[in-house]
């Protein structure tokens, strides 16, 4: 996690979250500790079997809860012209 | 005696209480994770190329192409109809991107080209939906006589409404000057199944002529309209007219071998003619002079 302001520190595609609406926080937020852009960047499931991280939890009972999710990509000046993708996975998990 | 008993009662009644208590506070909750549920969203960006997303509804499961000058794609519609051309590269010229257009084609019938203006240069990515395109639609035959029942089938986005538009000609019988295309447009209404599929009886009941085509509405939006068809409802008549026609559409490929028979008989005819007309001519002359 860091301020993903700068190609040359934080390359690629990073995210971050804001608390939007209900009672559960996100775990991390855009403006953070004073920073620009507080961004980390999304866990490799397919080819680093990094663990999925949790953006949004809740130990009560809640109903309608929401927070933003906002992606931020920085360019290298040295990065080839062409159409680059990535999928991210939202899983959603209930305990009863 | 009688107190004795009440004590005895109120004890059972109160050890029952705890009993019943102690039940639900000695056996802990146990908390089970359900099935969990997750979705997908794709992330995508195009760096220092052009790139275009096109999505919308056709008619379910159907061959969906994008083509224009350098572009040229294709994909599948799914059940509901919905279709994404994702990452189509644009070849520009100087300020404009090529004029593109949007087709959907079942067996060998298709929906009614729908284009979409030429986009300028200064955006390097462009994103654009929903396209609807128009129903598909066929009839079995281009003509056919009054009392049959035949159906105009059509293929569309799934539990869609389905504006069906008739145009009547209307003919009359004898006129001294050339006749204004004058019809009257009626319009009926149907709605797809499931598959998108959807039928539709054309009337038959007297001679006429009409043009038909067909336009869905789908997202609050209208469609295109569809091809437009024509076909005549023909009198018992042209029955016969039309079996002529067939049997001539038949000896067609064998027209010159035809011609070429009757002029065959056509001389064989003459030869024979001149022949008689000489031996009979022969025949006097010799009578004459002796």
């Amino acid at each position: 996690m860091g301020d993903w302001t700068s190609a040359a520190s934080y390359p690629g595609l990073g995210y971050t979250l804001a608390t939007s609406s209900g009672t559960t926080a996100a775990t991390f937020w855009y403006s953070q500790g004073g920073r620009t852009f507080n961004a980390k960047q999304l866990a490799d499931k397919t080819e680093g079997s990094e663990t999925p991280a949790t953006i949004m939890s809740s130990t009560a009972p809640v109903a309608g809860d929401a927070i933003y999710v906002c992606y931020r990509i920085t360019v290298p000046g040295t990065q080839p012209s062409g159409y680059y993708w990535n999928i991210a996975k939202y899983t959603a998990t209930a305990t009863f | 005696m009688k107190q004795i008993s009440k004590i005895t009662l109120l004890l059972s009644i109160l050890s029952l209480i705890l009993a019943s208590l102690n039940r639900f506070t000695a056996s802990p909750v146990k908390a089970d994770v359900v099935n969990p549920i997750w979705k997908s969203t794709k992330i995508s960006v195009s760096i220092g190329a052009p790139a275009l997303t096109l999505f919308g509804y056709a008619p379910a499961r159907t061959r969906v192409m994008l083509f224009g000058i350098g572009v040229s794609e294709e994909i599948y519609s799914q059940d509901n109809g919905y279709f994404e051309f994702d990452n189509v590269y644009l070849p520009s010229s100087e300020a404009y991107y090529p004029e593109l257009c949007l087709l959907a084609s079942y067996l060998t019938t298709s929906t009614q080209p729908t284009c979409l203006p030429a986009l300028p240069v200064k955006n390097l990515s462009y994103d654009i939906g929903p396209v609807i395109l128009s129903p598909i639609i066929t009839i079995d035959k281009a003509s056919f006589p009054i009392g049959t029942q035949v159906d105009l089938k059509g293929l569309t986005t799934p539990n869609t409404e389905v504006n069906i538009y008739m145009a009547e000609e209307k003919q009359s019988s004898f006129t001294l000057v050339a006749n204004a295309l004058a019809y009257y447009i009626p319009v009926y209404q149907t709605t797809s199944d499931t598959n998108g599929e959807f039928q539709f009886n054309l009337p038959s009941s007297f001679p006429s002529q009409w043009k038909i085509f067909g336009s869905s509405t789908f997202l609050d939006a209208p469609s295109a309209k569809s091809n437009t068809l024509s076909f005549k409802v023909e009198p018992p008549i042209y029955r016969l007219v039309n079996f002529i026609k067939s049997i001539i559409d038949i000896l067609r490929p064998y027209f010159i071998y035809f011609v070429i028979a009757v002029e065959i008989i056509i001389l064989a005819f003459l030869i024979i003619f001149s022949a008689n007309a000489n031996r009979k001519f022969l025949k006097k002359g010799y009578a004459r002079y002796v």
